[in-house]
């Protein structure tokens, strides 16, 4: 069976500056994948790269066997394509509720209706009312977004990308400036969401990462180091070289 | 339960009783004039959709007002004054030009929106203005056929304020349905967070292609009907003076209220009708006084009714 994303040479310029050079990687259904590079490695443009919202200059994205080279962002998140972003990406003004809806109505086919909106209200609120009570926040969802702390609003940027019920969540540094239990709770509220979803979590704390993934893949100056086992990858050489330093031992 | 119920009646109520009351009192030329109002007012409130829920400020809603107006005065010339037919043939043309309005804006900055808009707005301009033949030219068209519905004619000031009062409260409940709708809140969505609504897998592109079709259904029912109460359409209502006069009415009124649109068309209509018949500095002084609507309302008429209402 083929992988569920596959993305070969993968190459970026930024002007002069080359972002990502030839990165090839695979992630498999039901997996989790650790990103991890110093500041700077091209994480954020990998990610940006696979989800549609850069376009690379060369090489190829596949998912679920099929090229999306050419969608939109919009087209592959509908495939289950789903990505958050480095900062907490969340609607500030509208209420908890509406901002998981939002998602909701969406994942249901329902996001640009104008009739029938009663039923699509509804179902929708149904389902955020089993995302807020699985994922423990003890909100009743009426809440401004805008006034939870800036934890939770990373949790209710999580629970949208998972109200997309999706195959891919590609996760970037969704715990950086997260206490270690708001953290915890997090990626607990990921595992237990869907077993089948496969991960792509970009994380700069280790623990995290060596904790939580199946693989690892370190990226570098744009490049791909290695990608193995978190025990190979500990071992490795040039990877406590590059990032890693005595962090690991 | 009842409260609910209060709350939704009583609007409803006001609203009718502020139409029937002129109904019955109102003398020829104040019902001709509130009609204005109310039908300029849909207009506007259909720009509400734009601006106050999709952060969209388009600069050729007139041309969407205008083009609906000719194309129902074609028709009436033509065809007859039926008013199933009038309205269709305006909505219809609104509609297209909505269409291609959409597709236009769809992935523009709101820099180059405004441009675009005021752009097509200026095309339809010239369209009306040159094309003699049709359009009448800088005259505009004459000597329409008065509306009529099967046997009844509909071409007293009060049948057609009653007309414009019917089409401003069901223009109202089809608003406020948008606004509520799945597809008003990914409008709302699309102006304040648009990377994160295409990461949730929603096309801003579509989004704001709807909304320009539902404001330009609404802007055309109302300028359908605008030729009919004097008989007479001209190049003015698809100037774009007028889309900025419609700008104007709905900051006075209060962005994202929906009625607030109606307070703002009768504010400025009427400081324009009576304050220029004092003196030739109108223009002066109604300028001076919306300076100062915007200063101390910043939230508009509607804005700051609701804040009294809340004490
Ligand atoms: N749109 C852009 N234009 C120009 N340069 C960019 C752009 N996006 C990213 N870069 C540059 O590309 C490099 C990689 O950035 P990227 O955000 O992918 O790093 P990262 O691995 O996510 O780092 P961090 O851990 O700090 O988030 C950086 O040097 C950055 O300045
Ligand atoms: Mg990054």
């Amino acid at each position: 069976m083929s992988p569920l994303l596959e993305i070969a040479g993968i190459g970026k310029s930024f002007g002069a500056f080359r972002a990502l050079s030839d990165i090839s990687l695979a992630v498999e259904e039901g997996e989790t994948l650790g990103l991890i590079g110093p500041n700077g490695a091209g994480k954020t443009t990998l990610f940006n790269v696979v989800t549609g919202f850069l376009r690379p200059d060369s090489g190829a994205v596949r998912f679920a066997g099929a090229p999306v080279d050419r969608l939109p962002p919009e087209k592959r998140a509908a495939l289950g394509l789903v990505r958050t972003f480095q900062k907490a990406m969340v609607f500030p003004a509208l209420s908890l509720r509406e901002n998981l809806a939002m998602a909701a109505r969406q994942r249901a086919g329902h996001g640009l209706r104008w009739l029938g909106a009663r039923t699509c209200h509804a179902e929708a609120d149904a389902k955020v009312e089993r995302l807020l009570a699985e994922s423990g926040l003890p909100r009743g969802g009426g809440e401004r977004m805008a006034d939870l702390s800036y934890g939770e609003q990373r949790i209710a940027d999580l629970l949208m990308a998972l109200a997309l019920e999706p195959r891919l969540l590609l996760l970037d540094e969704p715990t950086a400036g997260l206490s270690q239990a708001e953290a915890e709770r997090l990626l607990r509220i990921v595992r237990r969401h869907d077993s089948r979803t496969a991960l792509v979590l970009i994380a700069h704390d280790i623990d995290i990462v060596f904790g939580h993934c199946d693989r690892i893949a370190v990226m570098h100056l744009g490049r791909l180091l290695r990608t193995g086992t978190p025990q190979a990858v500990r071992a490795d050489a040039a990877v406590r070289a590059a990032y890693l330093g005595s962090l690991a031992d | 339960m009842r409260r609910a119920l209060l709350s939704r009646a009583a609007p409803m109520a006001a609203a009718l009783l502020a139409l029937a009351l002129p109904a019955a009192l109102a003398g020829p030329f104040h019902l001709r004039f509130l009609a204005e109002i109310l039908l300029l007012g849909t207009a506007v409130m259909s720009l509400d959709l734009l601006v106050g829920s999709g952060g969209l400020v388009s600069l050729g809603h007139a041309a969407l007002f205008g083009t609906a107006a000719y194309a129902a005065a074609v028709a009436a010339l033509h065809l007859g004054g039926n008013l199933l037919l009038v309205l269709g043939a305006g909505t219809g043309a609104a509609l297209l030009l909505a269409a291609l309005m959409g597709v236009a804006i769809m992935r523009s900055s709101h820099l180059f929106l405004l441009i675009l808009t005021l752009l097509l707005g200026q095309i339809a301009w010239e369209v009306a203005f040159h094309w003699r033949a049709v359009t009448g030219g800088a005259d505009g068209l004459r000597g329409l056929p008065p509306l009529s519905l099967g046997p009844w004619r509909l071409d007293g000031p009060r049948a057609l304020f009653l007309l414009a009062g019917g089409l401003a409260l069901a223009a109202h409940a089809l608003a406020r349905s948008f606004v509520a709708a799945p597809i008003g809140r990914a409008l709302v969505g699309a102006r304040e967070q648009p990377l994160r609504m295409s990461a949730l897998g929603y096309s801003t592109a579509r989004i704001r292609l709807r909304a320009m079709l539902a404001a330009g259904g609404i802007a055309g029912a109302a300028g359908s009907l605008y030729p009919f109460l004097n008989l007479y359409v001209g190049p003015q209502s698809v100037h774009w003076s007028l889309s900025a006069t419609m700008i104007i009415m709905l900051v006075i009124g209060g962005v994202g209220s929906l009625w607030g649109a109606f307070l703002g068309s009768a504010v400025y209509l009427a400081l324009q009708t009576y304050v220029s018949a004092y003196t030739d500095r109108w223009q002066l002084f109604v300028g001076v006084i919306f300076v100062l609507i915007v200063l101390l309302l910043p939230h508009g008429l509607a804005g700051a009714a609701a804040r009294w209402r809340r004490g």
